[in-house]
């Protein structure tokens, strides 16, 4: 067998459930859970641990990048094309500086997203545990255990209130 | 739509309510995209005729050098501030009902700027050279001036169009997965593209939630800039009239109030014809109105303001160029913008009227004729009345102008069209967020 381990993957049809579910699973030491919700749900975001993320950092270095290319961009090109107009300096910084907050702007967003789309694609799950109705109407709870707990598992998933539960070898 | 037995049933029924609209159209809609495709095809042809005879078939000439093709370019712009202001800023202040008109006034953002981009290049005498305005090396040695207002320009309405394009899709991520589970054939595999393999896990919540955060924190300040920039193109000449410290905040105003003007003209039909009073309800509709009396105040003083400066400053080509503008060949342009602008908005001080939906779109049309005649009054009545009552002049557009600036409406309108009918125009898993007690609707939160 190439087996790597078992998924129980409870499916309900209310948030109240998967609260349930998870404060059951995390009680009984089963701290590899994954929920996948047709919303934003603040109520189960509670249940769960807080999860590090670089992308404030990723955002923070986009804008610092952003705001130093546009300095360098707009001062350096003009001391290398020194053309004064208007009667104002070669280095004439309010100027320059409306160009670098755009270009801040820009990077900032730009590297922001580059980490939404990485954590996006690192926390996507198996598809085989996917339901398509997690997107629309569903919510589901998917458990990672040794074969000898799979019992366990479906019963703390059945009496929190899923209607449906299965269990994938992956 | 009226089950609210259980979860199950809302979100379903939300699902299905909010996904009626990409459904095959009807002979309403192939109408409408009718019309918009003739007028576009006459302004083409305009245009085109424009391009082969030459700038001078416009109605610019000295003095007047920019007309209704700048004044279309800001109006554009202006328009084009509130999907962000209803999107980012409300959600920072966490107003929950912007959840309902979100993703419309996003989608308008992006087509306000397609429309306002083609201004400048159309205003060229020789538009196939736009891309100089951009720094890139080339033989010809040519360089931008980075002290020009009109390279400002070039980078905030460009990083504007950027950012409103990536923060309009990341708000779409969720809905992309809804819809890609719920079709199929080509249209699976292009949500499902669009998607970037969205499930809707836990972790992916989560870093949405952080991103969209960010998102709307980077926008904010972004909406500002842009129409404050805008606003330099005038206000650093020393023009009278334009030559003002006033212009950002009150151009960013006026762009506010513009832009929920146009926000009401297009939610109010669409949800006619979709059947969406229940997600766009008369609470929601009421909230811009209340917003636009704020709005329309704020202009009303920076109006106040400017005549009030012209005066006190004892300058005499500033006190002329205001009193020209109230008096002047453009004075029917002047009041009839301020009142649009000013007295028609405080109309909704009456609730009968805020929450009329035939008010609130005849409202909202006549402050969408006053914004444009702002922008033009600002323009034309400076430009015609400088500093050398030898150099004064006067302007009318011609027929090429007045198609073109048709055809800037067919435009936005053809792209408004085509996105109800690709995309949810109700943000289906922000509905899901506010409606997720089954049941229990908070009147005040939806």
């Amino acid at each position: 067998m190439n087996d790597k381990g078992i998924a129980v993957i409870g499916t309900f049809d209310a948030v109240e459930g998967v609260r349930s579910a998870v404060t059951a699973l995390h009680q009984s030491g089963f701290k590899d859970t994954t929920i996948y919700s047709p919303l934003n749900s603040h109520e189960i975001e509670t249940e769960l641990e807080p999860v590090e993320s670089p992308i404030g950092f990723l955002a923070f270095g986009g804008a610092a990048a952003g705001a130093g290319i546009g300095l360098l961009l707009t001062i350096g090109t003009s001391i290398q094309w020194p053309l004064m107009t208007g009667g104002q300096p070669i280095i004439s910084l309010p100027p320059f500086f409306v160009i670098s907050f755009e270009l801040t702007i820009l990077f900032g967003v730009l590297a922001t997203l580059l980490g939404m789309f990485w954590q996006i694609h690192r926390s996507k799950s198996d598809p085989k545990f996917y339901d398509s109705r997690f997107s629309v109407d569903r919510f589901g709870v998917h458990v990672v255990c040794d074969e000898d707990r799979v019992v366990v598992v479906k019963n703390l998933l059945s009496t929190a209130g899923a209607e449906e539960v299965r269990d994938e070898r992956f | 739509m009226k089950s609210e037995n259980t979860a199950l049933a809302t979100y379903e029924q939300i699902h299905r309510d909010l996904t009626r609209t990409l459904e095959p159209p009807g002979r309403l809609y192939y109408g409408l995209l009718g019309v918009v495709l003739v007028v576009l095809a006459w302004a083409i042809f305009a245009w085109i005729y424009q391009l082969k005879t030459g700038l001078g078939v416009a109605g610019l000439n000295h003095p007047v050098g920019w007309g209704v093709y700048i004044t279309n370019f800001v109006f554009w712009v202006g328009i084009a501030h509130s999907g962000t202001l209803i999107s980012a800023v409300l959600f920072l202040l966490r107003c929950r009902w912007r959840n309902s008109i979100a993703r419309s006034a996003e989608a308008m953002t992006i087509f306000a700027v397609m429309t306002a981009g083609l201004f400048p290049i159309i205003h060229l005498g020789r538009p196939w050279y736009f891309y100089q305005l951009l720094p890139y090396p080339q033989e010809g040695q040519l360089w931008v001036n980075f002290r020009s207002p009109l390279i400002w320009d070039v980078f905030a309405v460009g990083t504007y169009f950027i950012v409103s394009v990536l923060f309009f899709y990341t708000g779409l991520i969720p809905d992309l997965g809804t819809l890609r589970d719920r079709t199929h054939g080509w249209k699976r595999k292009l949500y499902g593209f669009f998607a970037c393999g969205w499930q809707g896990t836990n972790k992916q919540w989560r870093s949405y939630s952080k991103v969209y955060l960010l998102l709307a924190g980077f926008a904010t300040p972004l909406v500002v800039s842009v129409h404050s920039v805008v606003s330099w193109d005038f206000a650093v000449s020393i023009m009278p009239g334009w030559h003002s410290t006033i212009f950002a905040p009150y151009f960013v105003a006026g762009a506010i109030h513009s832009g929920l003007a146009m926000v009401l003209t297009l939610l109010i039909p669409l949800r006619r014809i979709f059947e969406l009073d229940a997600y766009i309800s008369r609470r929601h509709l009421e909230y811009i109105a209340k917003l636009m009396i704020v709005t329309g105040l704020i202009l009303a003083y920076s109006y106040a303001a400017e005549f009030f400066i012209a005066w006190y400053s004892d300058n005499i080509f500033e006190r002329y160029t205001f009193v020209y503008r109230a008096t002047g060949r453009y004075a029917f342009a002047f009041w009839l913008m301020t009142f649009f602008n000013v007295a028609v908005p405080l109309l909704f001080f009456a609730e009968k009227i805020r929450t009329s939906t035939v008010w609130l779109f005849v409202i909202s049309l006549l402050i969408n004729i006053g914004m444009w005649l702002e922008r033009l009054v600002i323009i034309v009545s400076s430009l015609s009345r400088d500093f050398l009552p030898a150099a004064w002049g006067s302007y009318k557009p011609t027929w090429v102008e007045v198609s073109i600036t048709a055809g800037s409406f067919a435009w936005f309108l053809l792209w408004f069209l085509v996105f109800v009918k690709l995309l949810p125009i109700i943000s289906i898993n922000e509905i899901k967020e506010v409606w997720s007690q089954p049941g229990v609707r908070e009147k005040d939160e939806r």
